[in-house]
């Protein structure tokens, strides 16, 4: 993983409705932004439980973004 | 938009235009002509390769004209149909038919240059008309320098501007040399309220979109000085007032003043204004807006002739007040801003309530054409997990970045994966078919699809596995192209560690899927209306035409409501009495309500004294059409209020002004507006107010022309095509004075004399009267929402009108499902607004009667009662009142997911305290596997491994 | 709302820099600002490199934090509380951050300190598996510490779980109660040509 730059373990959970959206939009337009994101698609951000953000640092991630 | 596109039974004919309209209601023929888009959309899968090899240039009519694209293109992202076009005024190959570089670059050979103009007849029941409005012509905006300086704009234009997908990806910057505008101006009524173009009607819509563009260019940047130039502030709708003060809060300034004129100025621009006290003022800018009005459509005319309706004098659609979506032609209707100049709440209840009449005209065919698919049974599961990979190349969009055979092979390595393999576009008829062959072949139980957008695709695929006799819940869709090849373009190592990972995580994830059964529950084909005013008898008529019968209760021993005396009031109870799928409770009140969608029961009383009784009814919806009542507040800016012969409110005028025989008019009367409202005891616009108060002007001028009549206000909000009252009374004579609200005018009474003073700021004096009259305009409250509210679970806004679902798109429905409201308990509105949404509330109330059954989406949420405490947290906390508490066996506390009521967001799952509930599809062991397989590469196959 | 002072709180507890976590907003049609948000997610995070070092927390001790702070919010004192606390800012309809924070400073803290502090007092923090099946019952103060998120879960598979649980940092497999070997090597034998072949088509 780690060679001369660091790249960062980024977890994401993404609304359905909206930042999932946006995202899809982000690749349609062909913006261009790091990738690192690894993203799991819930329906809502409520679905979010603290619970998952904990396992995903437990599990190794460096950062994580819940986008609604 | 979307929803539109994937039903079965709607066919969307994009680039069509109308040749002509023939029949009866019931059975018209309408001919067509389609023209070609040059592109197969059944073939296109909008990946937009060809816009970026098309060498030609165009303007981007989408953007406003501020942007380029290419002949080849499609307008945004999420249009539907979400194929691409060429546009025929520029292609090269169209209009010099040379160039057609697009076709070898069209991967899936979409493109079809020998596409002609296609002629179709339609045979229809019902047409409504919806074309939108039209532009203000540009010689209206010369006087602003519009066209002469790149910096004024208008304010569509500023609109693209603002938005993330316009030209400056939503910086707002000036055209003339992109900089930042710092000073920012606003001149409202651009094109309305000006004889001048004719267009004497007011726009509706331009005070409150100007204030949200306002308030948006204030967010992007802070230190924007804006000022909005008005004549009156005109933002009567729902929680319109409210968003006008948040906008000054955040110091935007509003200043009433006519613009005579903008001017280059060095870089800048000069606006020229005059103010009330008829001061000429000149101040620089950096960009000035244009809140240009709603013009009629350009074809209006055509339309008209050629399905033969009649259009008003300002060439918008003809409509009555009592029918406010029929044209003049039976069987046509009219919806949207055609309809008059109007917002987006608006047009879609207006669309609701004219699809709900149209399916009531044709309801003898309902169900006839109706596309129904069916499916083989869904095959026995073992317990053995079976994933079948699929990884697409999308043509080049995911294969040029991402190397797919290395991610396909590294699917193969993991954990029940029992297939794998490639496809060039796994979208394809064809593909289909091989992803039906391949389930068969290797008896696959999870399908994984690693390609674009599951928000796009996945009901595509889930059709598919559908057909294959698999549960459509058993797949799981990686999004390796427009989240991951497109925004990496130039780091295919990296993109193709993500689309690993990312198919690593859904695979973890896909060997934890179950299959959902699909739910569906049955509805009662009855109907409950709450409320026997204009509003709820409309309603439960319109639900009877549409074949339903349905229970109409009113609290008072009469039908009729506040506008008993019309004569179409009469009318309607007349209709209401004979219709026998129309039961009438009177001196009725609602008591309980219990159930969800499809399967209320309430318990209502009914009768007066030794008669009354309690009724239980049951009913699949609910309409809430309770109306409101006049206000009749005790003090009024600051006045103590005694209501006598002489004060009296704008409605009790209009009373003594039909009086019998005795038609008299007062020879002087102050009418004072805004009396308790807005922000004075009441914190709305009672929106309907000064069309009431005008109307009463005219009344009085009409019997008495010598009479004085002035009129105390702050905002005249006569929008639409009251305006033209408002114009008429002044030429009239009827004076209209502004008032400020840290200068109120008052109101006194002394020996049987009243006296009325207020500062006049044309004379910048005060002035005292001794009337004969004061007319308040005092708005009006809600009846009793509160208990209504209670008893449904559904919310109220601060105002205590009811909260709809969605403030623009779901503009008759209540969050909880099932319940839909109309009329003044919605907000203040004039009658044929209540009557418009009265038809919105029936025709949304009807669709789950007319199916029959609500179909539940299996990603509901789903509560284990072993685990369960019944500490009732998820039922307070769900937004959707889909959770209620039921007695398991030994009698203790259990929640239960009212499934038909279920959004699926899932905030129950993440606030339970013991892990007892679980989302369909997003279980917390799919997610926790999903994160785990985040983390770690341990999923390399025993049988590899070894 | 309350899951970001929830978080924020727990990681602040653990020594653990809140910025590694963010909730943020943009609608389907704010393209620019999603990439906007994760360029600059990304950006920080590469800036306070990997996880425990710019905190100055060796790799074992952060596994150990980390599973003290997962367990904290799979119990269910914590989450009654947080449930409760999200219930309360509902019903105030007052969501500015500084009011949600006071809200849960004032209401959550104690309960995430109890419950972590708990946790160290019990020494080992991978403890967790085991306890679910009383989780059931009703001995509250005991579970709160413990059922941990797979309550439900492992209950059916519970030597998996367990197994992953003990040992994290093992990249070998060892979910052994799994199916399906046999079966799926033989297809993969027959597979690769066939995937082999599309490929070569491709080239075609």
């Amino acid at each position: 993983m780690s060679k001369e730059e660091y790249n960062p373990k980024v977890l994401g959970f993404l609304c359905n409705w909206c930042c999932y959206a946006a995202a899809d939009a982000a690749g349609v337009s062909r913006y261009q932004y790091p990738p690192n994101l690894r993203t799991i698609r819930v329906m809502c951000t409520g679905r979010v439980d603290p619970s998952f953000v904990l396992r995903g640092f437990v599990e190794g991630a460096d950062g994580i973004f819940t986008g609604g | 938009m979307v929803e539109a596109g994937r039903s079965p039974n709607i066919e969307i004919l994009t680039n069509a235009d109308l040749l002509s309209l023939k029949g009866q209601p019931g059975n018209f023929k309408a001919d067509i002509v389609q023209r070609p888009r040059y592109i197969n959309a059944d073939d296109c899968t909008a990946c937009g390769l060809c816009t970026t090899y098309c060498p030609r240039h165009q303007v981007d009519d989408y953007n406003e004209g501020l942007n380029i694209t290419r002949p080849i293109h499609i307008d945004y992202p999420q249009a539907v149909p979400a194929t691409y076009y060429i546009d025929p005024r520029s292609c090269l190959h169209l209009t010099h038919e040379t160039c057609q570089i697009c076709v070898p670059v069209c991967q899936s050979k979409a493109i079809d240059f020998s596409q002609k103009p296609e002629e179709r007849t339609l045979e229809i029941g019902a047409v409504i008309m919806s074309p939108g409005f039209g532009r203000i012509p540009e010689d209206t905006l010369a006087k602003y320098s519009f066209g002469k300086h790149p910096d004024v704009v208008t304010s569509i234009e500023f609109e693209r501007l603002l938005n993330p997908s316009g030209p400056f990806t939503g910086e707002v910057r000036c055209l003339s040399d992109n900089r930042h505008p710092h000073k920012i101006a606003f001149i409202q009524c651009v094109g309305s309220r000006d004889i001048g173009c004719d267009n004497g009607y007011c726009s509706s819509v331009c005070c409150m979109y100007a204030i949200k563009e306002a308030v948006v260019a204030k967010e992007h940047d802070p230190d924007a000085e804006i000022t909005i130039y008005y004549m009156d502030i005109r933002t009567q709708g729902k929680e319109f007032d409210a968003a006008q003060k948040r906008a000054e809060d955040k110091g935007i300034k509003f200043v009433r003043a006519k613009v005579a004129d903008v001017m280059p100025w060095g870089d800048h621009l000069r606006l020229t204004y005059s103010t009330l006290d008829g001061t000429h003022s000149f101040k620089a800018y950096d960009m000035v807006v244009l809140s240009v009005g709603l013009e009629s459509p350009p074809d209006a005319q055509k339309l008209a002739d050629m399905a033969g309706f009649k259009l008003n004098k300002y060439d918008f659609c003809n409509t009555d007040t009592f029918a406010p979506l029929a044209t003049s032609k039976e069987g046509i209707y009219v919806a949207g801003a055609f309809n008059g100049p109007m917002d987006i709440p608006e047009s879609v209840t207006q669309s609701s309530g004219a699809a709900g009449i149209a399916s009531g005209l044709i309801k003898k065919q309902r169900g006839r054409g109706i596309i129904h698919k069916s499916y083989p049974d869904e095959k026995e599961m073992g317990d053995e997990v079976r994933i079948g990979v699929f990884v697409c190349h999308c043509g080049i969009n995911i294969g040029s970045v991402v190397d797919v055979p290395d991610v396909s092979n590294y699917a193969g390595d993991m954990e029940g994966v029992v297939y794998y393999t490639e496809s060039l576009y796994s979208c394809s008829q064809d593909a289909q078919e091989v992803l039906k062959e391949k389930i068969k072949e290797h008896d696959l139980n999870r399908v994984v699809i690693a390609a674009c957008s599951p928000r796009t695709h996945e009901p595509l695929f889930q059709e598919t596995l559908k057909d294959a006799g698999l549960n459509r819940s058993l797949f799981e869709m990686v999004n390796i192209r427009d989240q991951c090849s497109w925004v990496h373009a130039n780091e295919p190592g990296a993109a193709t560690d993500k689309s690993k990972d990312l198919v690593r995580m859904a695979v973890a994830k896909a060997r934890h899927i179950q299959p959902l059964p699909e739910q569906t529950v049955p509805v009662n084909k009855i109907g409950l209306v709450i409320g026997g005013g204009i509003g709820g008898m409309t309603a439960a008529l319109n639900l009877a035409d549409q074949g339903f019968s349905c229970s109409l209760i009113e609290k008072q021993d009469t039908l009729g409501g506040n506008f008993k005396k019309l004569s179409h009031t009469q009318k309607l109870i007349d209709q209401v009495k004979k219709n026998k799928l129309v039961s009438v409770y009177t001196n009725a009140e609602l008591q309980q309500t219990s159930g969800f969608v499809g399967n209320f029961s309430s318990i209502i009383t009914t009768g007066k004294g030794a008669k009354a009784k309690e009724v239980t009814l049951d009913h699949g919806i609910i309409i809430i059409a309770t109306g409101a009542r006049e206000h009749r507040p005790e003090t009024a800016l600051g006045n103590s209020i005694k209501y006598s012969k002489k004060i009296v409110t704008q409605s009790e005028l209009a009373e003594q002004l039909e009086g019998k025989g005795k038609k008299r008019a007062p020879d002087s009367i102050v009418m004072v507006q805004c009396a308790g409202s807005r922000g004075d005891d009441l914190n709305y616009c009672s929106k309907t107010c000064c069309i009431t108060a005008v109307q009463n002007a005219l009344r009085v001028k009409e019997i008495n022309p010598d009479s004085q009549v002035i009129m105390l206000y702050r905002d005249i909000r006569t929008y639409g095509y009251a305006e033209d009252l408002y114009q008429d009374a002044r030429q009239k004579g009827v004076l209209f004075i502004p008032y400020e609200m840290d200068n109120k005018p008052a109101i006194a009474e002394k020996g049987g004399k009243l006296s009325v003073s207020f500062f006049d700021p044309i004379l910048q004096d005060d002035v005292s009267m001794n009337p004969q009259m004061v007319a308040l305009s005092v708005g009006m409250v809600p009846e009793e929402t509160d208990t209504l509210s209670k008893l449904l679970k559904v919310p109220v806004t601060a105002d205590k009108f009811f909260l709809e679902a969605h403030v623009k798109l779901r503009p008759v429905e209540l969050p909880v499902d099932g319940v839909y409201v109309c009329g003044l308990a919605h907000s203040p509105k004039p009658i044929n607004e209540i009557i418009a949404q009265a038809q919105a509330a029936s025709a949304k109330a009807a669709m789950p009667l007319v199916k029959g059954y609500v179909t539940v989406d299996p990603i509901v949420s789903n509560i284990d009662k072993e685990i369960c405490i019944g500490c009732k947290l998820c039922t307070s906390l769900c937004p959707y009142q889909a959770i209620q508490m039921v007695k398991d066996e030994n009698n203790r506390p259990k929640a239960e997911t009212i499934v038909a009521s279920c959004k699926a967001c899932g905030i129950c799952a993440s606030h339970c305290p013991t892990f007892a509930i679980s989302m369909g599809g997003f279980t917390n062991e799919q997610l926790n596997s999903q994160i785990e397989a985040f983390g770690k590469e341990i999923l390399v196959k025993e049988t590899e491994a070894a | 709302m309350g899951m970001n002072a929830l978080i924020f709180n727990v990681l602040k507890e653990l020594g653990i820099n809140p910025d590694r976590f963010s909730l943020q907003w943009a609608s389907a049609a704010e393209a620019p600002r999603f990439v906007k948000l994760i360029t600059e997610f990304t950006d920080k995070i590469k800036k306070l490199g990997p996880l425990g070092e710019s905190e100055g927390i060796g790799p074992d001790e952060l596994q150990a934090k980390l599973k003290k702070g997962l367990a904290a919010v799979s119990s269910r004192k914590v989450r009654m509380v947080y449930g409760n606390t999200t219930k309360t800012i509902r019903k105030e309809g007052i969501f500015t951050p500084e009011y949600i924070s006071s809200v849960i400073e004032e209401k959550l803290k104690k309960a995430i300190v109890g419950a972590l502090s708990a946790e160290v007092e019990e020494g080992k923090p991978a403890a967790p598996e085991k306890k679910r099946a009383p989780a059931k019952q009703d001995a509250e103060t005991k579970e709160a510490q413990k059922a941990p998120a797979k309550a439900k879960p492992a209950a059916k598979k519970p030597a998996e779980k367990a197994s992953k649980k003990a040992k994290p940092a093992a990249k070998k497999k060892t979910p052994a109660p799994l199916k399906a070997s046999a079966a799926k090597k033989k297809v993969v034998a027959n597979k690769t040509p066939a995937k082999k072949k599309t490929a070569a088509k491709k080239k075609n």
